[in-house]
């Protein structure tokens, strides 16, 4: 009986990632230079956060969060 | 040789306690040994009896003709064995986990120095495109794209 640490499913879901700014070539705006640093810190952290928690779950169920390249490591 | 002679004739003349005291010493010697004999065997039945008890059988046969200790015997045998068995398992799980282990820190690895490379490119093309907006005064696809790039999104369609 191996023993295994088991957290709830629900601790083990992917990272939300929705759906981001628009890419639209006919949007364009004026955004103030603090706005969009405040914009790109809020980016960068997410982006981090993210990609940590991703990592979290993959270590714990390999290929959870990114099927294909973990497919071709050997599994448990 | 008189002397002999005489201590000849006065045993001869004592054969019967002669005889007597041989077999007397001879009978005190044997029940000596028996006495020893018989201690000592009390004494390893009972050492038989606290093994056969501490490796929970008993050592007096509960079951007709069969030999005392046989029980107990098997028992002890399959102790042993159920030891030997035990400690393999646990050696083959300990190495496995050590593998596992292994495997996941070089899974994890490879993710964060792909992750690390991919936020890094990305900052990188942030700098410049919010350059970009900064001289222009204005922030345009580049920028988001840039944005998006950098937390890791992809624009709605």
């Amino acid at each position: 009986m191996p023993v295994t640490i088991t957290p709830p499913a629900d601790l083990l879901r992917c990272a939300d990632r929705p759906a981001g700014l628009p890419e639209d070539p006919a949007l364009v705006a004026q955004i103030p230079t603090r706005a969009r640093a405040g914009i790109i810190r809020l980016a960068r952290a997410f982006g981090a956060n993210a990609d940590q928690l991703d990592r979290l779950v993959e270590f714990i169920s390999p290929g959870a969060c990114h099927p294909k390249p973990s497919a071709a490591l050997p599994k448990d | 040789m008189i002397l002999l002679k005489g201590l000849f004739a006065k045993l001869k003349a004592e054969l019967a306690f002669v005889v007597l005291l041989a077999v007397a010493s001879a009978g005190a010697y044997f029940y000596v040994r028996a006495e020893r004999a018989i201690a000592d065997r009390d004494a390893v039945l009972h050492r038989a009896e606290l093994i056969c008890k501490s490796a929970g059988s008993d050592f007096l046969s509960k079951r007709p003709r069969v030999a005392d200790g046989v029980d107990c015997g098997t028992r002890v045998q399959q102790l042993a064995e159920w030891k030997g068995e035990a400690e393999r398992q646990t050696a083959q799980l300990m190495a496995q986990a050590l593998a596992d282990n292994a495997a996941r820190q070089a899974r994890d690895n490879d993710a964060a120095r792909r992750a690390a490379e991919a936020a890094q490119s990305a900052a990188l093309a942030m700098e410049k495109a919010d350059a970009e907006a900064e001289r222009r005064n204005l922030v345009d696809r580049e920028w988001f794209a840039a944005v998006n790039h950098v937390a890791g999104l992809r624009a709605p369609h």
